[in-house]
C-alpha cells in the first residue's frame, strides 16, 4: 500500500480528515504526563548507594561486580581474572578504551585482538573467549550495563564470547534508566548524534525455554563480570 | 498457518484434542503457575504497581489516539538514520515486501529472532516456497520448528515438549551422543546456532518498541538471539505492528519496567537494544541494510472501533493467558492462531474472518482476571462479551439456536403459554431425567447435558404451588389458638 494512503486510512479511523502535522517542527500533541510516575523521577540515589546496588542487582542476575579503590588495584584484579580463565584468545575494545584505563600491561600474557573497524572482523572475533569492554553508563536499580555503538566499540565484543568483563567507573552508574535517556538526549536525539545501536546488558544470556530449567549462556555470554573502578564521591 | 486453521476445526473440538494431552496440561499449568507467581513477586517488590500500571495505559492510550502523528514522526525519523521503510496493508502486502528484499539480495538463508507478527503474516511459509531457509533462534522456537508446530504460549513458546522429546529432535537435527540435562542440550543449540548467525544473508525480527522521537527500533530479548541477528547478517528486516510505537526514550522506560515483570517476573530483560538505522559508514557491525516492513493486516479497523481500540494497547507480555482458567485448561494450540488466551480470543475474530476463530470469544469465563493481570489494562473482559453480542447478532449462530430463542420469547410473553409449555415440557423430561436431574448425551439440551447435570424440572411447578400454599395459608390462619 502506498504511505499516504497507508496514513490517511489512520487519519480516517481516527476521525481525523487529514494525518496529524507532524513535520519534525510541528507540536507534539497535548499530554499530561511523559514517562515513569513522578515519584519514580523523583527517585535518586547518592554515590554509595548506586555503587552498591549495582552490584547487588548484577549478582542477583547471576553476574558478578566487583569494586576496587585504585585503578591499579583494578588492573590487578583483571589479570588475576584472566589468569584464572586463561582464554585461548582475548577480544578487547579498540580506539581509546585500553590506553585510557591502562590495561596494555595486564592483558599482555594473553593473546589479544582489539576491535577495528576492518571488513574481516566478524570472522576474527567469531573465535574469541572472553571478551573485555567498557561502558557508556551503568544502571543501579538494575545491574545494567549500556554501550553504544562508537568506532573502535564493536558491540560483538560483548555478544560473542562466553565471558563478558565490563571494566568500568562508579562515576558511570546511573540510579535509573531514564536518567540514562537523559544524557544520551543531551548530545541531540537525531540520527547524527544517536549511535546505530545502544543496548542494555543485564546479566548473562539466559533462558528457561526447557522445560522450565533456567540456564545461561543461550546464545550471549554465560559470565558477565564488572570490574569497577571507584573514582570518587560524587 | 495453525495446525487448527488447516484443518477448519472449532476451540471446542482443538480443546478436546488439548484435554488428551495429559503432559501438555501439566506443563500449561506448572508454567503459568510459576509465571504468575513470580509476576506477583516482581510486581510486589516494584511496589506501587497500579501506578506504574496506569502510566502504561496513559502513554499507550495516548499513543493510539494520535497514531497518525507518532507513526509519522517515527517514519520520518528512521528514515533519517537510513532505514528503508514499506508499508503493507495486510499479511499478503508484508511478506511481498520481505520477499522483495530477501530476492534483491538472494538470501539463501534467513535467521529469526522470535516475532508474533511475523507468525501473524506466516512468513516462514512463503519464504520455505521460494527455497529459501528460515531458522528461528530462540531456544524454544526453535525446538517449536525442528518439531514443526506451533508454539503454544508467547512467551515460553515449546512449554509443551519434554526434556525427551527434546533431546530426540535436536538429534535428528545432528546432535550426537546427546543427553537429555539441561546444560548438554542448550550447548548443542548454541553451537548449532551460532552457525546459523555467522552464515545467514539476511536477519528477522519483530518490534517491541518503535520510539518515534528517534525513530528506533527496540528489540527485548533474555538470550541475546535478537542481538545476533540484527548484529551479524548485511541485512536486517523488521516487520511490525503499525501501533507498537512510543512517543518517547522516557516512555520507553515505563515499557521496560512493565513487560519483563508482567511477562516472566524478571525485574529487568536480559537485552534491551535500541537500533537507530543501519551501522555508520565507519562500523564494522550491524547491517548495511535497514528494512522496516510497518504491517496493517486489520489494526485500522480497530483503531476505528470504539468498542476494540484499545487492544491495540497490549503490550504482548502474556500475563492474561497465565491467569485465564480457560487457557490452563486447554494450552495455547487449541486458540489455533498465533495469539493464544484472552487476548487471543479478541484478537483473532477481529484480524481473521473465518468460522473456526468466530467461536474463540465463547473460550473465556468472563472472570476478568486477564484485565487485573495486564500491565496496560486493557478490559479484555468486556470486549469478549461485546464480541460474543456481535456473534448473536450476526449470522453465526446457528437457526436451530435462533428458532430456540424465538420459542422461548413467545413462551415467556403470555402467562398462560409460559403454564402450557412447562406442563409439555414436564412431560417430555420424563424419558431423559434420573434422580431429579437430566443427564442425557442426546435430546434438545445435549449441549449442556453432554458434560454436566441439569436439574429436571420440578414435578409441580412454583406457581401451582404457590396456589395451594396460599389456600394452606388461610386455613393456618384461621386456626385459632
Ligand atoms: S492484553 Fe495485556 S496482559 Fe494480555 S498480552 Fe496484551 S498487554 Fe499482556
Amino acid at each position: 500500500m502506498n504511505e499516504q494512503e497507508f496514513f490517511q486510512n489512520i487519519a480516517r479511523r481516527l476521525g481525523r480528515e487529514f494525518p496529524a502535522d507532524a513535520n519534525a517542527a510541528a507540536a507534539a500533541p497535548a499530554r499530561t504526563s511523559v514517562g515513569a510516575p513522578d515519584f519514580w523521577q523523583a527517585h535518586e540515589w547518592n554515590h554509595q548507594e548506586r555503587l552498591d546496588n549495582f552490584a547487588a542487582e548484577l549478582a542477583r542476575l547471576g553476574g558478578s561486580a566487583q569494586v576496587y579503590e585504585t585503578l591499579s588495584a583494578l588492573q590487578e584484579g583483571l589479570a588475576a581474572l584472566l589468569l584464572e580463565l586463561s582464554p585461548s584468545l582475548v577480544g578487547v575494545w579498540g580506539g581509546e578504551f585500553i590506553a585510557k584505563m591502562q590495561l596494555q600491561g595486564v592483558l599482555s600474557p594473553c593473546k589479544v585482538m582489539e576491535w577495528v573497524e576492518q571488513p574481516e572482523m566478524i570472522e576474527q572475533f567469531a573465535h574469541i573467549d572472553v571478551g573485555v569492554t567498557g561502558c557508556d553508563f551503568a544502571i543501579a536499580d538494575t545491574g545494567t550495563v549500556v554501550l553504544l555503538a562508537a568506532a573502535g566499540q564493536g558491540r560483538l565484543v560483548s555478544l560473542l564470547p562466553s565471558v563478558h568483563i565490563v571494566v568500568m567507573k562508579a562515576s558511570q552508574i546511573h540510579t535509573r534508566m531514564g536518567e540514562v535517556w537523559r544524557d544520551i538526549e543531551l548530545r541531540g536525539l537525531d540520527p547524527a548524534h544517536l549511535p546505530s545501536t545502544a543496548i542494555f546488558i543485564s546479566g548473562p544470556s539466559r533462558s528457561s525455554d526447557i522445560e522450565n530449567d533456567l540456564t545461561i549462556g543461550v546464545h550471549g555470554p554465560a559470565a558477565v563480570h564488572a570490574l569497577i573502578w571507584d573514582d570518587g564521591k560524587s | 498457518m495453525s495446525a487448527g486453521a488447516k484443518d477448519r476445526t472449532s476451540v471446542i473440538e482443538r480443546s478436546h484434542a488439548a484435554l488428551q494431552d495429559d503432559f501438555l496440561r501439566a506443563a500449561v499449568r506448572f508454567t503459568t503457575d510459576r509465571l504468575k507467581d513470580r509476576k506477583h513477586g516482581a510486581t510486589e517488590e516494584l511496589g506501587r504497581w497500579e501506578e506504574w500500571r496506569e502510566r502504561g495505559r496513559e502513554i499507550r492510550a495516548h499513543t493510539v489516539s494520535h497514531l497518525d502523528y507518532y507513526l509519522r514522526r517515527f517514519v520520518d525519523n528512521a528514515r533519517a538514520a537510513g532505514a528503508e521503510i514499506h508499508f503493507a496493508s495486510d499479511a499478503q502486502e508484508a511478506s511481498a515486501a520481505v520477499l522483495g528484499v530477501v530476492h534483491a539480495k538472494q538470501a539463501q538463508l534467513v535467521a529469526k529472532s522470535k516475532s508474533m507478527v511475523s507468525e501473524e503474516i506466516h512468513i516462514n511459509r512463503r519464504l520455505e516456497e521460494q527455497n529459501v531457509r528460515v531458522v528461528e533462534t530462540d531456544l524454544g522456537e526453535y525446538i517449536i520448528q525442528l518439531a514443526n508446530e506451533m508454539p503454544s504460549h508467547i512467551i515460553i513458546p515449546a512449554i509443551h515438549k519434554t526434556r525427551e522429546q527434546i533431546k530426540d529432535l535436536f538429534t535428528r537435527d545432528g546432535g550426537q551422543n546427546l543427553g537429555t540435562d539441561t546444560k548438554a542440550l542448550v550447548t548443542f543449540a548454541r553451537r548449532k546456532l551460532r552457525e546459523t548467525f555467522l552464515t545467514a544473508d539476511i536477519g528477522m525480527t519483530g518490534c517491541n518498541f518503535g520510539v518515534a522521537e528517534s525513530g528506533s527500533v527496540v528489540l527485548f530479548t533474555n538470550e541475546g538471539n535478537a542481538d545476533m541477528v540484527s548484529a551479524l547478517p548485511k541485512t536486517h528486516i523488521v516487520v511490525m505492528g503499525m501501533e507498537r510505537v512510543l512517543p518517547t526514550f522516557a516512555d520507553l522506560e515505563v515499557m521496560a519496567n512493565l513487560l519483563p515483570r508482567s511477562a516472566t517476573g524478571q525485574k529487568v530483560i536480559t537485552y534491551m537494544s535500541v537500533i537507530t538505522g543501519p551501522r555508520r559508514a565507519q562500523e564494522r557491525c550491524g547491517p548495511e541494510e535497514l528494512h522496516i516492513v510497518i504491517l496493517d493486516n486489520g489494526r485500522s479497523s480497530q483503531l476505528g472501533d470504539d468498542e476494540f481500540r484499545d487492544v491495540l494497547h497490549c503490550i504482548r507480555c502474556g500475563a492474561c493467558l497465565n491467569v485465564c482458567p480457560v487457557y490452563r485448561h486447554i494450552g495455547g494450540h487449541a486458540y489455533g492462531s498465533v495469539y493464544p488466551g484472552p487476548i487471543g480470543a479478541v484478537l483473532t475474530p477481529l484480524l481473521l474472518q473465518g468460522e473456526e476463530f468466530a467461536d474463540l470469544p465463547n473460550a473465556s469465563s468472563l472472570c476478568g482476571a486477564c484485565y487485573e493481570a495486564c500491565p496496560v489494562k486493557i478490559p479484555l473482559h468486556d470486549m469478549l462479551v461485546a464480541l460474543r453480542r456481535r456473534a448473536a447478532g450476526g449470522p453465526r449462530t446457528k437457526r436451530a439456536e435462533r428458532a430456540a430463542w424465538r420459542g422461548y420469547a413467545l413462551a415467556f410473553a403470555k402467562p398462560g403459554r409460559y403454564r402450557l409449555v412447562t406442563r409439555m415440557a414436564r412431560l417430555a423430561q420424563t424419558p431423559l431425567q434420573h434422580d431429579g436431574y437430566i443427564e442425557s448425551t442426546w435430546g434438545p439440551l445435549m449441549g449442556w447435558t453432554n458434560s454436566r447435570h441439569a436439574p429436571a424440572l420440578a414435578p409441580e411447578s412454583f406457581r401451582d404451588r404457590f396456589s395451594r400454599m396460599k389456600q394452606d395459608v388461610r386455613t393456618i390462619k384461621s386456626d385459632p389458638q
